[in-house]
């Protein structure tokens, strides 16, 4: 266990370069974008000197690699900074917004999961069957379709003609539970508010099958190509020749060995999942982390963009530390 | 004479593949009875393996048994349906895999693979299961402290251990062990082929022992078959065989291995290459190959035939 700590802590270590790498990039790209945050807030017919005043008081008259000092002097105090458009702390806003992200890639990571591993060691079970040859087109169609646009459809089909469910947001007005997590579902069973929970579900349904289905595709692709791998292997043939009946087989003793990339996979996909779900938000309205960061693009809020690329940044890494420390639960040859 | 253990009749094995359909065992027949270990013994390719999974009925796709009879204590298994196969397999009829290392499942502990396959087989009770399984790993030379550790923990021997463990767990009638010291060092070899012919004679138990290596048979059996391109050339006693070789194959298998009785370095290997076999040659297999080979031996193929107690396929002995 000593060896973990020690992993663990490099792990950490090396995240800092990587953080500041990808922050440096974003610094020097929003400053040399058009566009110009004293504009966005005072609108462009403001008088010049105005402008001026603004541009002092938020520190944006001083030169680059000043504001970067400045910005990296802070943020190693942990201090992300204030907005410039709400003039609230960053980091408090993001615990705001980010709660919703999590509660909508969540449900949309157990959608994937479920139909891409469920379908794809079927399809590897039945091999060439033409069950196999639908759930493979299924994974290609859905992979490559645009998020927005099953996003849109789905509008129409469930919220527009069936109207089964509500297009956008996270809870009918006013059926919001007390915050607690800032997750609405767990909030309002926390809360024992019934009606809150049966909303913030019906909400979570449509941007959560939008996302969860786009990712399912190579969850089934991935599934199967693993487990067609792993049914030709000795140990199977040998289970077999033990008179293990097949369902064990193919469910226990292959599933288990194909799960080991699968799970690897769930941390790579993550930052994906977060790029998906910026797209899912915008179209469902959905006020999470993609919703902030597209508004605080429109209003050029520099810092809130730069703490929210710290943010997800510092988040892809973690998720992909946990996921290798899961790794030696579920794969017993690998230790650290 | 008793009923035989295992009787295969005029068996034939063929895999389908898009381009060809490759005769793997084409038209083999067996004799065993109980208590016997008989080896078939081959070449890479030969169909020796084939012969092995068919007789579990565990051949891979394309592979399909395309005619004849397995007699399993009378029994034919080649009509039995999939879930009587199952049953059989690990209880009465079970199988050692050539490479230790590939053949435990890499996420399941030792107990795990042993229990299982006891429950599978009858075990109601998991203690019970837990408490054969001490007792089996003991037996074969494997502290039961053991049974808590994942494959990759153990050595080579240790494993091929285990698969013998696992393989005798249920007390079968026939053991198939497919090269089961191809894979393992020298040493540990030895020690497998000590262990394997101890079973034997502890528990009289059956064996098909398929090798490509001579010096493995001698060792622990009893009558040997030789294959060659999916048929049998020659099958005798083992002592037999190796006092008389009747086949130009055998004789040449035999002369292409060391051995320590040798007066000097006198290897002669057999000269061309395996035959295809989606496409064998005309007439006797082995005539491209064969110092002996006459015209007859190019058009006509030739039967096994009774030659002083042993069974040889070729013209020579007519």
């Amino acid at each position: 266990m000593a060896s973990l700590r020690y992993y663990i802590i490099t792990r950490l270590l090396l995240t800092i370069p990587m953080v500041l790498l990808l922050l440096s990039l974003i610094f020097v790209v929003l400053r040399v974008m058009p566009g110009d945050p004293v504009n966005a807030i005072l609108g462009p017919k403001a008088p010049e000197e105005y402008k001026q005043q603004l541009r002092a008081q938020l520190g944006l008259d001083k030169p680059i690699h000043e504001q970067y000092i400045d910005y990296l002097v802070k943020l190693a105090q942990g201090d992300l900074g204030k907005s410039l458009w709400t003039r609230r702390p960053i980091a408090e806003e993001i615990m705001e917004y980010f709660p919703a992200t999590l509660e909508l890639t969540l449900s949309a990571m157990v959608i994937a999961v479920l139909i891409g591993v469920f379908t794809g060691a079927y399809s590897a079970y039945r091999r060439n069957s033409p069950a196999d040859h639908t759930l493979r087109t299924y994974a290609i169609v859905v992979y490559s379709t645009p998020i927005f646009w099953l996003g849109l459809m789905l509008q129409l089909l469930f919220g527009v003609y069936l109207k089964w469910l509500p297009i956008c947001g996270r809870a009918d007005p006013l059926m919001e539970p007390t915050r607690i997590t800032g997750l609405y579902v767990l909030d309002s069973l926390l809360t024992l508010n019934f009606p809150a929970l049966v909303s913030s579900i019906r909400h979570l349904i449509l941007p959560s099958i939008t996302l969860g289905i786009v990712l399912s595709g190579i969850f089934v692709r991935m599934t199967r190509a693993n487990m067609l791998d792993v049914l030709r292997q000795d140990y199977i043939a040998a289970a077999r020749a033990r008179g293990i009946p097949e369902r064990l087989v193919v469910y226990k003793h292959a599933l288990k060995n194909s799960l080991i990339p699968i799970v690897t996979m769930m941390g790579l996909q993550f930052a994906l999942l977060l790029g998906g779900a910026v797209l899912t938000e915008t179209v469902f309205s959905w006020h999470g982390m993609g919703y902030y960061f597209i508004m605080r693009i429109y209003y050029r809020d520099f810092p809130a963009i730069q703490g929210a690329t710290v943010f997800f940044a510092l988040l892809v890494a973690l998720v992909s530390l946990i996921v290798d420390i899961l790794y030696v639960y579920i794969n017993p040859r690998v230790r650290y | 004479m008793s009923e035989k253990l295992l009787v295969i009749e005029d068996l034939a094995v063929y895999y389908f593949t898009r381009a060809d359909v490759i005769k793997a065992v084409d038209g083999v027949s067996i004799e065993m009875n109980k208590g016997e270990v008989l080896g078939l013994v081959g070449e890479s390719g030969c169909g020796k393996s084939t012969l092995g999974y068919a007789i579990i009925r565990l051949i891979p796709s394309p592979g399909r048994i395309v005619s004849g009879r397995i007699l399993f204590h009378g029994e034919n298994l080649v009509e039995k349906s999939e879930e009587e196969m199952r049953d059989l397999r690990g209880r009465r009829i079970s199988m050692i895999f050539q490479d230790p290392m590939t053949s435990l499942n890499p996420v399941m502990k030792i107990k795990d693979h042993i229990v299982e396959t006891l429950m599978v087989h009858g075990y109601e009770d998991e203690q019970k299961a837990l408490d054969r399984a001490r007792e089996l790993v003991e037996m074969l030379g494997i502290e039961p402290s053991r049974l808590e550790d994942y494959p990759h923990q153990l050595s080579g021997g240790m494993r091929q251990r285990i698969a013998i463990a696992l393989a005798i767990a249920l007390n079968p009638d026939l053991v198939i062990a497919d090269e089961p010291t191809t894979a393992l060092d020298v040493i540990v070899q030895a020690q497998i082929l000590e262990l394997l012919k101890d079973l034997r004679k502890k528990y009289n138990l059956s064996f098909v022992f398929i090798t490509h290596d001579l010096g493995v048979a001698a060792e622990l059996v009893d009558n040997v078959a030789v294959m060659y391109c999916g048929k049998i050339v020659e099958y005798a006693s083992t002592d037999r065989l190796f006092a008389e070789p009747l086949h130009p194959y055998t004789r040449g298998l035999l002369r292409s291995v060391p051995n320590v009785l040798m007066k000097k370095w006198d290897l002669s290997p057999i000269p061309g290459t395996l035959p295809n076999p989606a496409d064998p040659p005309p007439g006797c297999r082995f005539h491209p190959r064969c110092p002996h080979a006459t015209d007859r031996c190019r058009r006509e193929e030739p039967k096994l035939m009774d030659v002083g107690g042993t069974k040889v396929a070729c013209f020579l002995y007519r």
